[in-house]
Formats: structure tokens, sequence, C-alpha cells
């Protein structure tokens, strides 16, 4: 692979980079999701040119800072923006396919109850998504004042979901677990926190070298067709213009919760466990592999500790605490999600392996009327080999780490209708003995999924020049 | 229960000139009834742990002033010896077997069928097997016998859970109470091949200074040879003449990707079929030859200790060399993704992308190398890209155990064995780590 004459950049060019992918907004606790089709692109281009100044860039900024406004474009949204084919072409296929070939279905498991046709959106007969715009606010006047400011009815945009996406005080899920705990930290972007979870900034932000110290594949432009010199040169291939440079790609997920039959199913099934002391919550933890404060149970195995959540005490080896699972489980949530040193025997290989398939989460729980779930948003700069990796060769997997006969993952994985007892298996580690839990059904069920690119300013204005290019009297 | 060895069979056969269309369409009819197994009772042949056909299609040499036919590639993994299962398989299924060759020259009767499929076997320069020494049979017992034994565990009363020997008590009891499990408890226990013989080693190095010299001599200018070659193929020939090659983007790669993942992760397992020339010149044969006999060699002790340096998701995997010396055939059976296969090999070993590279960088199309060893597979997108480059498509593949993982079938094997011999409280522990 040509690597390019330029330095590799070691800092973020933060003020170029859309500001979601650098913050979950924290201090802005409500949010809205938009879905939009664009029906007409020339409008949509203008609307666009005019709001161009309220999408929110990484590094300081003063304005709307009791507001965030970020955006993100499908495949099918680019091809109608005017992308040149020489460049869509070079998209990964996962992002030009979307999630709705068969094979995505498969490997990400979103069938039976979790099939397109239970779709909110997204699914073969609805609207096709073109874009999505990410909202967030201090509190709810700001949130829908900024909204009327939008004037979505002169954006050529037809809405097809709005959903809140509102933090929990407590950033606590619908289960009421906390949840987005450990974020990977990015190495050009004055990093804290232990080594292992420094990643290069290159496995989220194309631009940049990723955990392989080389580029993530990035769209290019060629020279010419780019006259007005919107974009950057690109790193990895001299000559030509560079559409990805501090882009990425965002995993949209409306995951349903069925809280009831969650905690209905660990009540009957704590019912039955030979020791009378664990409950329900006990069950759960083990599930998830963390107790409801966040407490990871590799560092408080019996019960609930908030102390063990905050600083540094989160970061834990479990090769070193855990090697059995007697702790926390193997086949948990957070050890299946992020198995730090403890994939395979070798540690150190363990958390070099672990690294390349890591994503930064920004997941914010929603209720729409009666349902309850979590919108699953998450950066990475490869899809298949992070995203997808993680949902099919992790949580999905029944063979996972080696270990396991024929268990997915309890909370979020993939349970086969047809097959069941190939995967609907929970096994806790004891000694001399393991508990070993049968029947779970399904407790999260996909809503919706798209897969976005979320372009840099500079890609956005490039955008935006294209359709300029097309009418000619606004050329002029 | 049989004391067979696990052996492996790659057979290729010619395709008459417009048979592949129609041939492709039978192979793929097969594949549709797999499980229904109309035209092959699949599940009755015995002894079979994998089986598949496969059409490697007519192709041009990127450098050599040849044509490659297309042929019918049968491969399979089973329990000896080869010639009874064959006859096994032309029994079951001698009209379909007769139909699958008369798209090429097979025979026209059925008792030829054996005689014409040993004359067009290739010895596998490379058998790699990942629970050697365990017939089909005992696999799939293992599989049940653990299953029960844990279901017979689940009903443990609450005060004897905590207590070893309890536990151990209660699962003799369910053995007495199953005595069906028991029949398949193998006469010996196991299945750990031969050690490697400590005093080839001795011998070899008293005798060292007689050969070192003349060998380091040999070695360096091998080496050099090799480097100039590496230097020469980085800038010229092959890649020129393959336009993927060209291609920045590796469009094309993604269409065959495509296509191929289509037919992956049905099951939990997936197999990959592969053929790519190798590079012209004597010393690339020697230094193939040679690489693949070592390779293989060091697969067989290494399993003796234990897995193949902690990859334990290879069922079978071959290499063999094909077309008179001119193509090189990698044919695998393995648990999970494509993609976790080829990071697995590379990004949680350190030994085994040197294997590779010493195997693959005598071929054409393979990522820059150094040193015969260094760079290539190491680095995992172009090894993947490599790999989904020449790979072709299996028509028919049937796997006997299609949700037991190998490290499942290692797992529950020794279960097994730690049931069939006495334990003392301490082995009962780490032993109920394998329920």
């Amino acid at each position: 692979m040509a690597q390019n004459p330029l330095a590799v950049p070691t800092v973020l060019e933060e003020s170029e980079i859309q500001r979601l992918l650098l913050s979950g907004y924290a201090s802005l606790p409500y949010g809205q999701i938009f879905l939009f089709t664009i029906h007409d692109s020339a409008r949509f281009s203008d609307w666009l040119e005019q709001h161009s100044l309220d999408l929110s860039y990484g590094g300081p900024t003063a304005a709307h800072e009791h507001s965030r406004l970020n955006l993100a474009f499908t495949y099918a949204a680019l091809e109608l923006l005017g992308l040149p084919s020489t460049t869509l072409e070079q998209f990964p296929l996962e992002f030009q396919q979307g999630p709705l070939s068969p094979r995505r279905l498969r490997i990400l498991g979103d069938t039976g109850s979790s099939s397109p046709s239970e779709w909110h959106w997204g699914g073969p007969d609805d609207p096709e998504v073109h874009l999505t715009l990410l909202l967030y606010a201090k509190d709810l006047t700001i949130l829908e004042k900024r909204e009327k400011e939008l004037s979505f009815h002169t954006s050529g945009l037809k809405l097809i979901q709005k959903s809140p996406a509102h933090l929990d005080p407590e950033h606590k899920d619908h289960f009421g677990f906390k949840d987005g705990i450990v974020q990977p930290q990015l190495r050009e972007r004055s990093p804290r926190g232990p080594a292992e979870n420094i990643l290069p900034s290159g496995e989220f932000i194309l631009g940049y070298h990723n955990a392989r110290e080389e580029y993530p594949a990035s769209p290019s432009v060629q020279d010419r067709q780019d006259p007005d010199h919107n974009l950057p040169e690109h790193r990895a291939t001299p000559g030509a213009k560079d559409f990805g440079c501090n882009g990425s790609f965002l995993v949209y997920r409306q995951l349903k919760q069925n809280v009831t039959e969650f905690w209905d199913f660990l009540e009957n099934k704590a019912a039955e466990l030979p020791e009378k002391e664990k409950d329900a919550t006990w069950l759960a933890a083990k599930m998830v592999g963390r107790w409801p404060s966040g407490a990871p149970l590799t560092l408080s195995p019996d019960q609930d500790d908030p102390n063990q959540l905050e600083g540094p005490n989160d970061y834990f080896s479990y090769a070193e605490k855990d090697p059995d699972g007697l702790r926390c489980p193997f086949a948990s949530h957070v050890r299946r999600s992020n198995p730090r040193d403890a994939l395979y025997p070798n540690a150190a290989l363990s958390t070099q392996f672990t690294r390349l398939h890591r994503i930064i989460r920004r997941g914010r729980p929603y209720t729409l009327g009666e349902e309850k779930g979590l919108n699953f948003l998450c950066f990475n700069a490869d899809i298949a080999n992070q995203f997808e990796f993680i949902q099919h060769d992790w949580m999905n997997n029944p063979k996972f780490a080696d270990v396991l006969y024929d268990e997915s993952d309890p909370i979020s994985g993939y349970q086969d209708p047809k097959h069941p007892e190939l995967t609907h298996n929970f096994s806790i580690p004891g000694k001399p003995l393991r508990t070993r839990v049968s029947g779970l059904p399904r407790f999260v069920d996909v809503r919706g999924s798209a897969y976005f690119f979320m372009p840099s300013r500079k890609a956005l204005h490039f955008l935006i020049s294209l359709q300029n290019r097309k009418t000619p009297q606004s050329a002029w | 229960m049989g004391k067979e060895q696990q052996e492996g069979l790659v057979i290729l056969t010619p395709i008459l000139p417009n048979q592949e269309d129609s041939l492709r369409r039978l192979l793929e009819k097969i594949d549709l009834e797999l499980t229904t197994s109309k035209l092959i009772p699949f599940e009755k042949i015995p002894c079979v742990h994998f089986l598949r056909w496969s059409i490697l299609p007519a192709s041009e040499s990127l450098h050599r002033s040849t044509r490659y036919p297309a042929q019918l590639l049968f491969s399979s993994s089973f329990d000896g010896p080869a010639e009874s299962y064959l006859k096994s398989l032309i029994e079951l299924a001698s009209d379909t077997l007769l139909e699958i060759y008369a798209h090429g020259n097979g025979p026209s009767r059925s008792d030829e069928l054996v005689s014409y499929l040993l004359a067009h076997r290739h010895r596998q320069n490379i058998f790699y097997q990942g629970h050697p020494g365990l017939p089909v049979a005992q696999i799939l017992a293992d599989d049940h016998l653990r299953k029960t034994i844990g279901q017979c565990c689940d009903h443990l009363a609450p005060e004897d859970r905590n207590d070893p020997l309890k536990i151990r008590q209660r699962i003799e009891t369910c053995l007495e109470e199953n005595p069906e499990l028991t029949h398949s408890f193998p006469e010996t226990i196991r299945r750990h091949r031969e050690p490697y013989r400590i005093w080839h080693l001795i011998l070899l190095t008293l005798t060292a200074p007689f050969w070192l010299c003349p060998a380091l001599l040999v070695l360096i200018l091998w080496l050099a040879f090799i480097r100039t070659s590496e230097w020469q193929d980085d800038e010229t020939q092959y890649r020129k003449m393959d336009p993927v090659e060209f291609d920045p983007s590796l469009i094309s790669i993604k269409k065959q990707t495509h296509t191929l993942a289509r037919r992956e992760d049905l099951i939990s397992q997936n197999q990959f079929t592969h053929v790519v020339e190798i590079k012209p010149g004597v010393v690339r044969q020697i230094t193939l030859h040679t690489i693949l006999l070592a390779v293989n060699f060091v697969g067989q002790i290494s399993w003796a200790r234990k897995a193949l340096l902690g990859i334990s998701t290879l069922h079978f995997v071959k290499w063999v060399i094909i077309d008179k010396g001119r193509r090189l055939l990698f044919i695998s059976n393995y648990d999970g993704s494509a993609i976790k296969y080829v990071s697995d090999f590379v990004d949680r070993s350190r030994s085994i992308p040197l294997a590779l590279t010493a195997i693959w960088s005598n071929t054409v199309g393979f990522p820059d190398t150094r040193f015969l060893i260094f760079r290539g597979a190491a680095h995992q997108p172009s090894l993947l890209d490599f790999l989904r480059r020449y790979q072709v498509p299996a028509q028919v593949w049937f796997s006997a155990y299609p949700h037991i993982s190998s490290s499942n079938i290692l797992n529950s094997a020794d279960f097994r064995e730690g049931l069939q011999q006495p334990l003392t409280p301490d082995e009962i522990l780490t032993w109920l780590k394998t329920l």
C-alpha cells in the first residue's frame, strides 16, 4: 500500500470534525433524533447551506452552547446529492448495501421478531432513509425552539421519524443498568486513563492512523471533480482529494427493550436457582456483567458497590482477576462486547486483538408511547471490522471466546426461533459447578437500522457545491 | 468405536468443454437438498467429517502461456481408510456420482468409480487436523454425553452442589441411569500423538559441525535469491498482468467477497477453497515443497502440545500442489466468520503469519514479502484480500457436525476422558470446568 509523502497527523483537526464524534454531550441531556427522506435535493441543498453554520464541530465554539446539531447521510443520500460514482464505489460494501442485505440481516441477527417487517423505519417497504439530524439541548424549551428554527418545511426533506433521546439523570438504560461507561480515548486528543483504552483516532475518524498504524480506507475524489478546492489532499493517495477525511461511519439502531419480559423472566429463573439468596438482580447482573450502578462484577463480585465505578478503578483485567469467569461470566454482555485481555489465553495478544474491534458509543434511551428502548448510536472507521464484528463474532456467536457451546449474548443477542437450543442458554461459571439458565427469549428487538456517513465540515461544503454546480443560475 | 486415523482425500477430475454449467446446476441442486438428502443421503455416509465439491473454473495463466482447464475438485476429511470410505459413498449414491462424473471423463459403471477417483487422487502436502484421533461418531457421542450429564447436574440438590465428590457421585449415578452413554467410551483414552522423538534432536546437535557450514552457505545463497526475486516481484510482472492489482480500491475484490459471503455463516462453521498460481522457477518449487513439508511437520508436533499455537478454531486444513506443480490449492474447514478466521491467524498469533507467508509468498498475487516470511500475511486486510481474490465457491459443502466447534470437540473429549478415569478431589474441580 502506497503511503503518502505527507506527515502523519498527530493532532486532530477538531474544527473539521462533527462534535458528536468527540463528545457525548453529557451537559445537554435532552435530545431528538430525526430521520428524513430527501424529496427535493436542490431545495435541501439550499436549506443545508443556510443552516450550515448551525452545525456543531469540535474545538472552541461560541454559538449554541446550550444546544448542538449534527448530521449524517446514508449511501442513497450521497448518491442523490451527486457524489461522483468513482467516489461512491470506493465506499465499503456494507455501507453501500446498508443493513437490509440478506447476509447482513443474518449476521446481525435481524430476523424473527427483529426482522425488517417489524421495523418502524428503514425496512424494505418504508421510505428510503437519507439523512439523520441529531439535535441536543440543555432543556426541553431550547430543544423545541431549535427544532422550530430549523424550519423543516422549507428543507426539501420529508420526516420519517423523530425519536426523543434524553439522558437518564443516572445514565441508566430501561433495564435499570448504567450504560455507556467505557469509551475509547483518542490518542491524538490528550487522552486519559490506561494505555489499553487509548486508541489511535483512525479507528474512528478517517484521515488518521488506526491501530495498524495506517490510514483507514477513505473515499477519494479526483482533483478535477473538486474545482472549488473544498476538499483536503488525500493522505493515503497522493494527487487525489479526500472526501472521507475527518468523517466517520455512524451506525444507528433503534433497539426496543422488552423490560417487563426481562424482569419477569429473571424473577422466574431466580426462583428456580438452588441458592435462595440469589435473586433476579443477581442474575441480571451476571447477564450484564455489571451491577445496576455500573460497578463491574470483576471488581465487586458479590454485591453492588458504586464506589468501584469511578475513575481508574473501572479499568480492570479479566485475565488477572477472573480467568475462569467466576465473577463475570464469559457469556455476559460487557465481557463479550469488550473482552479486554481475556479473549484468548494470551493476555497481551488479547488486548492487542480487542483494540482492533472497538467503537465509540453515543446511544441514548427513548420512550415512544408504550415502547421503551435504546437509540443505539456508534462511530467506527470500518463497520465490517468494528460494529459488525462485535455484533456477529462476539455478541451473536454461540461459541464466543472458544469456550461457549450454545449461548448468544443474554441481553442483546440473537435467538434463532427455529433452533432456540443453539443459542438460548446462559452459563454462570461456578466453583465447583456452573449454573445454567435456559430458554432465554430475545429481550432486545430491532425496530430500525441504518448506516450513515458523518462528513467533515469540508466534505459537507463539497456536497453542497455539487448541487450548486448542477443548477447553473446559482453558480453565478 | 474404530481406531481409524482421520484421513483426507483430494481428487481433481477434468470437466468436459461445455459441461461446466450443467455440472454447476447439478451440484447446486445437491447442495439445496443437503438436509433432505434426496440425491446424496449425506447423513447416512459413515465416517465423513466434511465433504465438498467445487468447480475450479478454467483460467488463463498469469505468467505462462498456459490455460488451466476447468476441473472438478472433490475434497473430504473422514475416518480412514480412503478406499472403504469411497465405497460406502458410492453404495449410497452411485447414480448421482455417476452423473456428476459423466460431466468429465468418468466411468459409466459404478464398480469402476473407486478406481477412477483414486487414480485422480492428489497427495496432500499439508493435512492439519484440529482434533486428531477423534472419529466422527466419537465427536457426536461426546457432545451428547456432556449435554446429558449437564442436565443431570442442573437438577442436583442445593446442598450437594458445593461438594466436588458428591457432584462426581451424582454424575456417576447419571451414567448408570443412562447406560447407553458409556457404549461410546473408547477403550484407549487418547488420541495424543507420539511426541517428536528426542534422539532425533540429539543426533542433529552432535553432527552439527559437519553440516552447519555448508548448510549456512546454501541458506545465504538461497535467501539472497529469494530477496532478489521478491524485489523484482514488487515492481514487476505479475501484478501488471493482473488487472485487479491495478484497482486501487479493490472494487472487484469487494464484489467477489459479496458473492462468496452470501453462502457463508449459515451454520457455525465455514469453508475456504482457494487456488493460486505458484511463481515460476526451480528455486521457488524447491522452496515451496520444503516449506510445506516443514509446516506439516511443525503442525503435527505442535498439535501434540495441544492446539495449533493456541488457535483452536480449525477442523481440517489442507494445502495441495496441483496442475503439475503450477498451482497451489488451499482447503479449510473452520469455525466462525471469514473475518474472524483471518484475524485469528494474524492478530492473535505471531508465528502463524510467518508460516502462511512462507507458503504463499511463493505464489502470485500475494502481498509484498521480505525474506520469505516477513510482512505478507502479517497484515490482516492484505491477507483477507488475497484469500478472497483467489477463492472459488464450493457448490456442495457438507459438515457432519454443523453446530459443534473445534474447541467444543476438544473440550467434550476432555470431559469424557475425565469421566473414564478416577480423579482426586482437586482434579475433579479442574475437570468440572469442562462441563
